[in-house]
């Protein structure tokens, strides 16, 4: 197995043994010494039990991926280590390479001794910690709450790669700052681990790495985060969603804030209801948003429609998982992109963003309503679980970036003069830019009519040949008008976005999630000495075919990567473009991209061609 | 009350209902109502489903938001969260309101939402041609499935505002509407009417009896009976499992110790749509994950 420049630590345990909030902490300490993180975890549909892991990754470099092997392993459980036949897992004994780490418990272990035999033979530490009994000795008799045996495991680690135990601390106490009697149980059981480490293991092998040189304050999130934070950027009064993994924590993350911000939550009884009281309120004159996966995102399809004809402000942030159906609930795929695409029956304007980290997805979000408002129409954010859940660490968003750009209304003036006129108010106003100056309900005198039929421009319904082409085509030409703007704005929305050697003879293609894993890969592979190019794409609706074409432009191997079963975006850009790809790399088992996995993939494809020169 | 508001201030375009249909008098009475509540045009807003009546707000001039199929509820509710300081009246026919929208009539109710829903129902789909609506008795146009129960489900709905009219009766209809409007402007929340009424193309008999002489013989005025405590959800219960030769019309239920959603939460106090698009600094957010 390659190894790669980084370390790669890993938690492994069932559901409910407090995988998340140690990785979750780690990630957070890491970032604080100075480090670059990427930790992503892997969970099945159940809550209680299982096997759950998360991996954490850092160097003193940008890290965007994971990788297949554990430098450390803390395994809170026997089938961690061994699995359980395949039940819900093999084990994680094949990732350990000659001089990785294995922090574990084996008095409460029942793994055959043979195990650690071999393991030892094969050049693991094993770094043999009695969890267990430490957390019952640290309860003097008092009530025992096993979980708390992840601080345990925490704190051996924190030794283990030579953390400095007074920062850990600090994003220990602050996680539960307020419940102070529970912070401090859990500062001290790290403690005793990390005691328990340099008392035990002084002389043992452990993966220092210098920090960055320079404290680099960067943020550590996943993109639901960052999707809640954009949200509230750009304006947010109404948000409304109903549970669905992987994107039922940002209606949590705004939660947390809503009174700060002033915003408005609903959960109602369905994703129908979500999209509709999304647009009742949008059409209130509210900025209003709702997030779900692809089952969700289907039954919200007939309502984007209405907003795409009733010229609504709409912004929906879909995050995938595997489908078909209920697929794979707590996985991994962008499978989605054609739903987002196409939603619905008709034709209707609309901007589909595909952002591909965290960083992008609090951009994006927050433009998608810039671009929802200005333009009346519904925009898409989809990004997948990779995204949504995995934590990234990334440069403090520069907010004073992001303008805050409002919808055309109808001015005092306009109204004025329509009152006088004695006539109404054309809703949908047939306008060289496609935009209709909107009338805020509400107005004195005024009335508006919105509808999902076809309709003239007063909003009255209508079967008439030229007024059914002329709505038509004036809502298109707000896609128009939208591109044109794309254009013009090209290094501020990035709807193509281009990484490593421009002129490079390989190009790889991808979207979303893959490109945390392709950027790694890049750096590996101009290390093998290959000049490789990397194209994002960011839009998939209005789809950039010229900057794709320009980007793509002088390249002799074409490889798109995709974490899906039927090439979505190769389509896509074959159906705009009429330009062939060479080889696709797709994967559809659910999992993300590692970047050996990647990096054996096109290693292999790249044996097979010559380049010629 | 004189308002100075007449009804012709709500004149819009002719509909293209049937001569004969219901829909007229629903259209007729709630310019009655809205003129003598003193609701100018522009502080009220219909937002409506699909169906012939769904059609309602293009033909009265008031705001109108005529949406999809099901869906006047949740854009109703939502609209009311964003403007809670307008007058929002949702309208849909019952395969609307009790069919595909049915998820919504049990739902919106439970948040005490203020606005007021009127169900038109007439027991058939009729633009798609005659279909049996959830309201159709059973083997009605082969309807395999018991009708549905407005009243009922309303009430158990938590609606706090439960009522029956007919379109036979528009001075009543205008009662029960006008009443159903004042609950809601009051705070107390959410308000059902169910209008009962006939499809003359499609349904123009109700158990071989005409429409008009079979609901004459059998209306049942709630308010006019003395002993009658709508405040009271086990009598509405009662009266709303009445049927046969009494079909109870009015008020059923009616709750005014409950304060609808928009004032306990309080939105109505700073409408989230009328509050002025402000740059907004999310650095306390960004600082919780550094």
């Amino acid at each position: 197995m390659k190894r790669f420049r980084g370390v790669s630590w890993m938690i492994g345990g069932a559901a409910g043994l407090g995988i998340n909030t140690v990785a979750e902490l780690l990630s957070k300490a890491l970032v604080r010494h100075g480090y670059y993180v990427f930790s992503n975890i892997e969970y099945e549909s159940l809550i209680r039990g299982g096997h759950s892991y998360f991996r954490v990754r850092y160097d003193n470099r940008p890290v965007n991926s994971h990788v297949d092997y554990v430098d450390v392993l803390l395994a809170l459980d026997d089938v961690s280590l061994v699995g359980d036949g395949g039940e819900h897992t093999y084990g994680h004994m094949d990732e350990f390479l000659e001089g990785s780490v294995l922090i574990f418990d084996t008095e409460s272990s029942r793994v055959d001794k043979k195990v650690f035999e071999e393991l030892k033979e094969k050049g693991v530490y094993i770094y043999d910690v009695p969890m267990t009994r430490i957390v019952r000795e640290a309860a003097e008799g008092g009530k025992v709450n096993l979980v708390v045996r992840n601080m345990v495991g925490f704190g051996v680690s924190t030794y283990v790669l030579g953390l400095d135990k007074k920062i850990v601390e600090d994003v220990i106490l602050e996680r539960f700052a307020k419940r102070p009697q529970i912070a401090e149980a859990n500062r001290r059981l790290h403690e005793l681990g990390y005691k328990y480490a340099l008392e035990h293991f002084k002389d043992g092998v452990r993966f220092i790495v210098d920090p960055a040189k320079e404290k680099n304050g960067l943020l550590v999130a996943t993109g639901n985060h960052m999707a809640a934070a954009g949200a509230v950027k750009a304006g947010l009064r109404v948000w409304v969603q109903y549970p669905m993994t992987p994107a039922s924590r940002i209606y949590r993350y705004l939660e947390e804030v809503k009174d700060k911000y002033g915003i408005f939550l609903v959960q109602p009884e369905s994703e129908l209801a979500v999209v509709n009281i999304a647009i009742g309120a949008a059409y209130g004159g509210a900025r209003s948003g709702v997030a779900t996966s692809g089952g969700g995102f289907a039954l919200m399809s007939e309502a984007i429609g209405l907003a795409g004809i009733g010229e609504i402000p709409l912004v929906v942030v879909e995050v995938s998982r595997p489908g078909p159906s209920t697929g794979l609930p707590t996985r991994q795929e962008q499978g989605d992109l054609r739903q987002v695409l196409h939603a619905g029956q008709g034709y209707y304007p609309k901007a589909v963003i595909l952002p591909g980290d965290p960083y992008e997805v609090f951009f994006d979000t927050a433009n998608a309503f810039n671009i929802a408002w200005k333009y009346q129409m519904p925009v898409i954010v989809h990004y997948d679980k990779h995204i949504g859940e995995s934590l990234y660490s990334f440069p403090e968003p520069d907010q004073s970036i992001i303008p805050l750009e409002d919808a055309k209304w109808l001015s005092e003036e306009e109204a004025k003069a329509i009152r006088e006129s004695g006539g109404n108010y054309k809703r949908y106003m047939v306008t060289e830019d496609g935009v209709s100056p909107w009338l805020r309900l509400g107005t004195e005198g005024l009335v508006l009519w919105t509808t999902g039929n076809e309709h003239d421009e007063y909003g009255n319904t209508t079967e008439d040949i030229e007024k059914r082409v002329a709505q038509m085509d004036k809502r298109y030409r707000k896609v128009e008008t939208f591109m044109k703007e794309l254009e013009e704005k090209f290094d501020y929305y990035k709807p193509i976005q281009v990484f490593g050697d421009p002129d490079g003879d390989i190009a790889i293609v991808g979207w979303g999630s893959t490109k945390g894993v392709i950027l790694d890969l890049l750096e590996v592979m101009n290390n093998d000495g290959y000049n490789v190019r990397f194209i994002q794409v960011r839009y998939a609706y209005p789809f950039p075919s010229e900057a794709f074409k320009k980007a793509i432009e002088g390249s002799k191997v074409k490889i798109i990567v995709e974490n899906n079963f039927d090439g979505l975006m190769e389509g896509l850009i074959r159906e705009n473009t009429l330009i062939p790809m060479d080889y696709s790399i797709r994967k559809y088992d659910g999992r993300p991209f590692s970047l050996g996995y990647l990096y054996d993939k096109i290693s292999s494809i790249l044996k097979e061609v010559k380049i010629v020169g | 009350m004189s308002s100075g508001l007449t009804v012709r201030e709500y004149d819009y375009k002719k509909p293209t209902w049937c001569p004969g249909c219901g829909d007229y008098t629903i259209l007729n009475v709630l310019k009655k109502v809205f003129a003598s509540l003193n609701l100018p045009p522009h502080r009220v807003v219909i937002v409506s489903g699909i169906g012939c009546g769904s059609k309602l707000p293009h033909y009265i001039r008031v705001n109108g938001f005529h949406t999809i199929h099901g869906r006047p509820l949740p854009v109703a509710m939502g609209l009311k969260i964003a403007r809670p300081d307008l007058t929002v009246v949702s309208i849909g026919g019952d395969g609307d309101t009790f069919g595909i929208g049915a998820g919504h009539m049990v739902n919106v109710p439970r948040s005490n939402i203020g606005i007021v829903h009127l169900a038109q129902n007439n027991g058939v789909f009729g633009l798609t041609t005659g279909q049996p609506s959830p309201t159709a008795p059973k083997g009605f146009r082969g309807s395999i499935y018991e009708p549905f129960k407005p009243v009922q489900i309303a009430l158990a709905a938590g609606a706090t505002f439960v009522a029956r009219t007919w379109t036979g009766n528009p001075s009543h209809m205008e009662f029960v509407i006008k009443e159903a409007l004042k609950h809601v402007m009051a705070g107390y929340g959410f308000a059902f009417v169910d209008i009962i009424q006939y499809c003359i193309t499609y349904n123009p008999l109700i158990f071989g009896e005409p429409f008009i002489t079979y609901y004459k013989k059998r209306e049942y005025d709630l308010q006019k009976d003395p002993d009658y405590d709508p405040s009271d959800i086990i009598s509405a219960f009662r009266m709303a499992y009445m049927n046969g030769d009494k079909v109870p019309m009015g008020i059923f239920y009616r709750d005014t110790s409950k304060k609808a959603l928009e004032i306990e939460y309080g939105l109505i106090d700073d409408p989230p749509g009328l509050r002025e698009l402000k740059e907004v600094d999310v650095s306390e957010i960004l600082k919780k994950y550094m």
